[in-house]
Order: structure tokens, then C-alpha cells, then sequence
């Protein structure tokens, strides 16, 4: 068995013998996706017709879900990091693989400060921060500690957690104030002022699979790989849709712009005879998305460490003390981070540095894997 | 090494200096000096042979040894021992570890004083209590026989369920003192053969002088041993294990007692029982459901007490919230320790009634149940509300039909009442975080223990939380990777 016991660090934490499914596969691109939705929401888009805006990100997304999942299917990719090495060479490898840790860190760091502010502005007012970052990144080393295949196939679980949320946003359509007529007009030009700030947002809520480039050896052999990741993104798709209609049809066109974080905001309005404020549960459901999205990141960046930091063929042992500093590390930077997000102008800010990383990320890395592999293929021929 | 396939023993080596000498009546006498039940009885036949009889007489059928041994003895005139006795299979020994193995297992060693040759013969005591109905796993329909402490009489149970060539037994014995024999059973092209592998390398590996119950196994084949889940089946019923083998899954017996072990296992068929199958489906499926709600219940109701009191008042209607708070403010502990009290005095009294003999244990559920309760609530010590919310979820923690998986439960919600304690609905909510990430690490025999769910098997939904009609489960479970998936006769490949 290839579990990994954090007790005990004489074994892999990036052991492959239990690969994922291509369900896993599935959810977990749509759980990665998940987690900038709930930190950047809709309220912004402004208006219903951008609903074609949401559906032209999806679908520059399955493009770019096509690259990943070519690059995750190709001999090299399924070789993972070793792959990466023989796609750029040991020096282009280590640069590569040196920014992308450092993009991925920092996002890690900014979404788990984001996380926490949010929990600490809407549930957990009286706890001090730092117990809460605690906590998170004690889960999220929790998840990390028990594998690379473990923390993935955790997509599934997390996708069960937090299904119910979806059916909660249902019921409030049941509502009696609430109005189908505010989604129209369904048609307007989109190429408006807000064009580009729109656009952009768009694209940084379907972000997120491109911290997946490493996991090409935990993937069956017999997953169709492109379907899985199309699936995934088509789910993300589809709740984002529905999801921003939904905004439309409870707060109106008129209010929306005035709420803030609506993903949350909306479920306070979801009230039973017995029990009301049901947002005390959903918000903490919504951290199993963090802690799975984090834990993958983590255990990438600690993945890219090491070979970095070790040679091609023989990379450093992967030690408990390493992952324990590491981890250490990323705890005493997101606790730095949170000292600089105690005002609304300052969540707004990290907000937008996540965002535009995000969009920076999720357009560079596949478009410079599908380039690193037409010029491979072309030096080949 | 204490482990060994028993076909190989005479390879091992002794336990004790002693038996490295030769092999002589001297040598066997003094090994089992102050032994009073330890016998010795000579025979002069009219044909003029000489033959001592070594044997523990506690160990062995006394009336058996008079008449196929003694008898044929005496009357035989055919020189050896095997063709004297001729209804019993005789074994030569040869070294006096073997002899002693030998004696101290229930068999005979007869010492041929002219050819100056040992024979064994095995004529073990039958010690076996009758079949009774099963006392852990009982159900109203269904075959009322269940295991006994005969490792002999369990295999019958199971062959006479199971009258295909395709099961196989392994024999295997463990522990260095207590010698007790295993039984590996499987069913040939059938079982998974990394699993088979998995198991016996596992038990190859155990390591431990004394073998008395079926739990002392498992800690040694558990995947992870600080989980609080078992990670193995055990059940008294050969219907439940003849099922596990049907469907691809192995099985272990130990010698001396009823409960045997059935692997790999996941964690929704820890809510299955017998009795699902017994009634329609429809029912089946129900009642199904209705543990898995339990299992719930018993985690997270007395934390929602407690958060709810403790933090998150809002999440209360203003007119149950008022009903909690007027029963709660004579309460002089807070709502932490409150639950933590009434909880644990549940548990004294599930244990209590558990250890006394059953004609009181009755009794005291009712005193504990209805005078503690009331006197609880009487003095201020906790309220009617948190009462209920106990009385049900320990009610509900009995739904589950695994005791084991009953009492870890137990467990897991002082876990849960202390996260409530400390963050309210978060801590509760990250207790099944991290209890959600255990789960999905968490393995038997190598397989997930959260399959169909992780990995994602879609034809296995048919028997986890709906019980199709059997009808419609023609395949077996997919987890499992049996050699042969289907269960009907049509399919070519099955077994014939």
C-alpha cells in the first residue's frame, strides 16, 4: 500500500501506485475551477446578457482544457515532471518549473488568506485570525500528508460536501420575491466599457487546471483524459450559469451591484421554520474546495521543489522534515499576507492581485506547454 | 518465524532446546514430565510385538483411541503399524519436534519398541458446542445457525453452503506459543489474485506468541492500524461469509472462535445486514436508508446541540430557540461539558449493561434510561432538550449493524462535541473534513474503502444505499476486480 503516513516519512508522498479515475479527473477540474468563483462572484458582470460572455469563457477554456489534456495524454506528460524535463531540457526545466512554483505559491497563499477573511468577516467574527489559518492549512497538510493520489481522488468527497449548496441555491428560486423577469433583457452588447475587466473575470473563474500538469502519472491509463477534463469544465460551465442567472433572478439587475460576495450573501436569504442563517454551515463546507485545491498546489510546488533542488534522474528524498518547513513556510507567509487584508480596499486589492494571477497563469502555462511541444515536434521531424 | 504453511513444519525450527535431542521414549517422557494428564500404556501382542502409547489424555477421544487403535493392535498380526491399523491415516515421525507438535494437537504417538519406528495418529477430543443461533447478528428471517469455536465444524458450515471443487482452504498457523491454526478460504478464479497475495504476505508477516480472538488478527492485517474504522468484516453468520466469498472476497478462520473475517471491506457495506435481502426491496432499501441516517444522527446531533448553544444561536427559529434557552438557563454547566457529562454517563451505562448478567442488564436500562434522565433533568444538570438529543443518538448509534463501527462512532461524536465546543457549526464541519480525508485514504487489503463512491464504480450503486431486487445484480462488486464478473449462469465464463 502506498499510503502515505505522515508519522512515518520514509515513504513517497508521490507515490503512483493508486491512480485516478476519470470521474476524479472530472471533479477535480471542476473543484480547482471552483474555489476563484467563490472568491471573485459574479456581482460584478453587471449585466444578465453577460451570461454569453460566461458561455465564451467556457468554451475558450475547453480549448484550453484541450491542450492540458493532450499535454497530460502525451507520452512525456504521463511521465510528469520527468516529462516537463524532456520537453525543455534540464535548464529551460528548472526555470519553468522555478516561476510556475512561484506563481502557484502565491496564489495558494492570497486564496488561503481570501478564504480566511471570508470566514472570519461572515462566521467566526470572535476567533482571532491566526487560529484560523491554523486550521486551514492543518487540513490542507492533512490532505497533502496522505499522498499526491490520495488528495486527488479527495475531489470526489469534496464534490459530495459541497453538491448539497447547489440544491440549497435552488430552493431559495422557490422564493416569493424573487422575479424571472430581472434575467432579461438576455440580449445586449456585450462589448461594452466593461468589456475587458469583464472578460478577464470570466477567464480567472475557469482557472485552475493548469496546477494539474504534474499529475500526469496519476492518471489510469485507460482514462480518455480530454473527456474527463471537457466534463469537468462543462460542470463548472453550467453552475456558473446558472449560479449568475440565479443572482439575477433574486437580488435584480437594479440591487445586484451593491451586494457583495453573492455566492455567500445570497444563502443568508434561505430561511426554514426550524433552523435560518444557513450560511454557518455553507461557508464552512465550502473550505473541503480549498483544502483540495490547496493540498493539490502544495503538493505540486513540493514536487517541483524537489526536482528542482535535486537532479532529473535521482531527485533529493522526499523527507517529512522538508514538507513540515514547507509547509511551515506557506503558513508564516499567508499569516503575513493576512496582516495586509484587514480592510475592504485591501480584500479588493488581493482580490484583483488573485484574479490577474490567475488569468496570467491560466493563459501562460498551457499556451507555453502547446508551443514547447510544436517546437519539439518540429525539431523531431 | 513463527508463521508457517503446516505442510512444511518438519523445515522449522524448535521452539525450545530440548527438542533438538533424538527422538526416544526417554526424551519424550522427561519433555512431558509433570504432566498429569500425560499417559503411557504398553502392548505385548500375541504376535509378538511391543508397542508404548504416548498421549496427552486430555487432548485426545479416549473411546476412539480403544477402537480403532488399541483393537486393530491387539489383534493385528501384520507387522507394521499402518497395516494394523488400517481405517485411521498413521504418520511416521521422525524427530522430536515433530512428536511433541504432534502430541500437544491431539494426537498419538506409538513407539514400535521392535522396528524401533514412531507412528502419530490424530484422534483430537471433539470439544465443539452445538450450533447455536447467532447472538451478535441476529435476524427474524433467515438461517438461524452460526459459527462455533471448531475451526473443522465452520469449514462445514461454509462447504455445505459452498459444494463447488473452486473453494479453497489454506491452512496456516500462528503464534509461537499458541500454535493456532488459520484457514485462508477463498473461492479458485474467482478472487482477485493481488488480493490473495496481499493476504498471505500479511499474514506471513504476523509476528506474536499468542493467538486467542479474531481482533488480535486484524490489528496485525490492518491497512492502517490507528484508524478508528474496522477495516475488516467479522460475523458469526456462514450465510454472511459464504455471500462475501460468492463475491469475490476472502475469508479467514481461526481456530477457537466463531467469528470469522471476511475481506476487503468498504465502508457502506458496514451498514448492510442479512436481513436487507430478507425483505422486499423496496423495504430493504428503506431500512437501509434509515441507517446511514442514524449513523449521522449519532455524530452530529449532540454537536448541533452543543454548537447551536454555545454559538450559533441564530441559526435557531426565535420560537425553538426560546423553548432551548428557558429549559437551558438552570443549567449551571456550560453546553460543552453539559454534553460531555450526559454522554458519557450513557456510555457507563452501555457498558455496564453490557458486563452484568442478562437477566439484570434489563433493569438497568430502565433506571439508567428513565430515573438517571429524569433526575438529570430534575437537578439542574442538564437539560430536557440535550436528554432527547442523547437518548436518540444513542438509540441511533445501534442502527448501524456492525458493533464495531457502533462503538467507533461513539467516538467520533466526543470528537465532534468537542470541535462544536470550541468553533460551533465550523468545528463540526471540519471534523468531517478530516474525517471525510481519513476515510479517503484509508484502504482494506489495498482496496479504497470508499469505493463505489472513489474510485467510481457505477454498477456497485445497485447494493449500497438502495437494495435492488437480486434480480438485477448480475455482476459482482467491481472494486473487488474478481476473475469472473458475473453472477448469472448465462454469461460463459462463469463457474460451473
Amino acid at each position: 500500500m502506498d499510503r502515505v503516513n505522515i508519522i512515518n516519512s520514509n515513504k513517497s508522498y508521490f507515490s503512483s501506485k493508486h491512480k485516478i479515475d476519470s470521474v476524479m479527473l472530472a471533479l477535480l477540474t471542476n473543484r480547482l475551477q471552483i474555489i476563484h468563483f467563490i472568491i471573485f462572484s459574479t456581482e460584478r458582470l453587471q449585466y444578465p446578457h453577460m451570461v454569453w460572455l460566461i458561455i465564451l469563457g467556457g468554451v475558450i477554456s475547453q480549448l484550453y482544457i484541450y491542450i492540458l489534456s493532450r499535454w497530460l495524454s502525451s507520452n512525456m506528460g504521463k511521465k510528469g515532471v520527468i516529462g516537463i524535463f524532456d520537453l525543455f531540457g534540464n535548464v529551460f526545466t528548472r526555470i519553468f518549473l522555478f516561476v510556475w512554483l512561484c506563481f502557484m505559491l502565491i496564489k495558494f497563499i492570497i486564496a488561503s488568506s481570501y478564504y480566511v477573511y471570508l470566514l472570519h468577516k461572515y462566521l467566526m467574527t470572535q476567533h482571532p485570525k491566526l487560529t484560523l489559518v491554523l486550521v486551514l492549512i492543518i487540513s490542507i497538510v492533512y490532505l497533502a500528508s496522505k499522498g499526491f493520489a490520495n488528495a486527488l481522488k479527495f475531489s470526489v468527497i469534496a464534490f459530495v460536501f459541497s453538491i448539497g449548496i447547489l440544491l440549497l441555491y435552488i430552493l431559495l428560486m422557490f422564493n416569493t420575491f424573487v422575479s424571472i423577469q430581472d434575467i432579461f433583457p438576455l440580449f445586449g452588447n456585450v462589448f461594452n466599457s466593461n468589456f475587458l475587466n469583464s472578460m478577464l473575470l470570466i477567464w480567472g473563474f475557469f482557472s485552475g487546471p493548469e496546477c494539474l500538469i504534474l499529475i500526469g502519472p496519476y492518471i489510469r491509463s485507460d482514462v480518455n483524459i480530454h473527456k474527463s477534463m471537457f466534463i469537468g469544465n462543462l460542470i463548472s460551465i453550467i453552475e456558473y450559469v446558472a449560479f449568475f442567472l440565479g443572482t439575477f433572478i433574486f437580488y435584480g439587475s437594479d440591487f445586484l451591484p451593491y451586494v457583495q460576495h453573492s455566492y455567500i450573501n445570497m444563502i443568508n436569504f434561505l430561511q426554514f421554520k426550524s433552523i435560518q442563517r444557513i450560511e454557518m454551515i455553507t461557508l464552512p463546507v465550502l473550505m473541503v474546495n480549498f483544502t483540495l485545491s490547496l493540498a493539490v498546489i502544495l503538493l505540486s510546488s513540493f514536487k517541483a521543489i524537489v526536482y528542482i533542488t535535486g537532479s532529473k534522474k535521482i531527485p533529493k528524498e522526499t523527507t517529512l522534515t522538508f514538507f513540515m518547513i514547507s509547509s511551515i513556510f506557506t503558513f508564516a507567509c499567508i499569516f503575513f499576507i493576512l496582516k495586509l487584508f484587514t480592510t475592504e480596499i485591501q480584500a479588493l486589492f488581493w482580490g484583483n492581485v488573485l484574479l490577474y494571477l490567475s488569468v496570467f497563469t491560466y493563459t501562460s502555462i498551457p499556451a507555453i506547454i502547446f508551443i514547447a511541444i510544436l517546437a519539439k515536434s518540429g525539431r523531431v521531424k | 518465524m513463527i508463521f508457517r504453511r503446516n505442510s512444511s513444519s518438519s523445515n522449522k525450527k524448535s521452539t525450545s532446546d530440548s527438542v533438538t535431542e533424538n527422538l526416544s521414549a526417554e526424551t519424550i517422557e522427561n519433555l512431558f514430565s509433570n504432566m498429569a494428564d500425560f499417559n503411557k500404556i504398553n502392548l505385548n501382542t500375541p504376535g509378538g510385538n511391543e508397542y508404548t502409547l504416548h498421549f496427552l489424555k486430555s487432548l485426545i477421544n479416549v473411546d476412539q483411541l480403544n477402537l480403532t487403535v488399541i483393537l486393530p493392535l491387539l489383534h493385528g498380526n501384520k507387522g507394521s503399524v499402518p497395516l494394523s491399523i488400517g481405517s485411521i491415516e498413521v504418520t511416521e515421525i521422525d524427530t522430536l519436534h515433530k512428536a511433541m507438535e504432534n502430541l500437544l494437537t491431539g494426537s498419538i504417538l506409538i513407539e514400535d519398541i521392535v522396528q524401533e519406528k514412531y507412528w502419530s495418529i490424530v484422534i483430537p477430543k471433539d470439544l465443539s458446542r452445538s450450533i447455536d443461533t447467532s447472538q451478535q447478528e441476529s435476524i427474524l428471517y433467515g438461517p438461524n445457525d452460526s459459527f462455533v469455536e471448531q475451526i473443522d465444524q465452520n469449514i462445514t458450515l461454509i462447504r455445505r453452503r459452498l459444494p463447488i471443487a473452486q473453494l479453497k482452504c489454506k491452512d496456516f498457523t500462528i503464534g509461537s506459543m499458541s500454535k493456532t491454526k488459520l484457514y485462508l478460504i477463498y473461492i479458485d478464479g474467482l478472487v482477485d489474485s493481488e488480493i490473495l497475495i496481499t493476504m498471505e504476505e500479511k499474514i506471513r508477516n504476523i509476528d506474536y506468541d499468542v493467538f486467542l480472538n479474531t481482533s488480535d488478527i486484524t490489528s496485525f492485517l490492518d491497512d492502517n492500524k490507528n484508524s478508528l474504522f474496522p477495516q475488516y468484516q467479522l460475523s458469526d453468520r456462514p450465510d454472511v461469509i459464504v455471500s462475501a466469498l460468492s463475491s469475490g472476497k476472502i475469508s479467514l478462520i481461526l481456530d477457537g472462535t466463531p467469528f470469522v473475517i471476511a475481506a476487503p471491506i468498504t465502508f457502506f457495506e458496514l451498514f448492510q445486514s442479512p436481513e436487507d435481502y430478507v425483505h422486499r426491496w423496496l423495504v430493504g432499501s428503506f431500512l437501509r436508508t434509515i441507517r446511514f441516517i442514524a449513523f449521522l444522527i449519532t455524530l452530529l446531533l449532540v454537536p448541533a446541540y452543543v454548537a447551536i448553544t454555545t454559538y450559533n444561536y441564530e441559526m435557531l427559529s426565535l420560537q425553538s430557540l426560546i423553548i432551548v434557552l428557558t429549559y437551558r438557563s438552570d443549567v449551571p454547566f456550560n453546553p460543552v461539558i453539559e454534553a460531555f457529562l450526559m454522554t458519557l454517563t450513557l456510555e457507563i451505562l452501555k457498558e455496564g449493561s453490557l458486563r452484568m448478567p442478562s437477566k439484570i442488564a434489563p433493569s438497568l436500562g430502565v433506571v439508567g434510561g428513565i430515573v438517571i434522565g429524569q433526575a438529570a433533568i430534575d437537578s439542574g444538570i442538564a437539560g430536557p432538550v440535550l436528554v432527547v438529543c442523547i437518548a436518540i443518538s444513542g438509540l441511533a448509534s445501534f442502527l448501524v449493524p456492525n458493533y464495531l463501527m457502533t462503538n467507533s462512532s461513539k467516538l467520533i461524536q466526543f470528537i465532534f462535541i468537542g470541535l462544536a465546543g470550541l468553533w460551533g457549526s465550523f468545528g463540526i464541519i471540519l471534523g468531517l473534513l478530516f474525517l471525510g480525508i481519513h476515510l479517503n485514504s484509508l484502504t482494506s487489503l489495498d482496496r479504497s474503502y470508499i469505493a463505489p463512491l472513489a474510485p467510481f464504480y457505477s454498477k456497485d450503486w445497485k447494493d449500497i444505499i438502495i437494495r435492488s431486487p437480486i434480480q438485477y445484480m448480475k455482476t459482482r462488486p467491481e472494486y473487488l476486480h474478481t476473475q469472473n464478473k458475473n453472477r448469472t449462469s448465462r454469461r460463459k465464463e462463469n463457474i460451473k
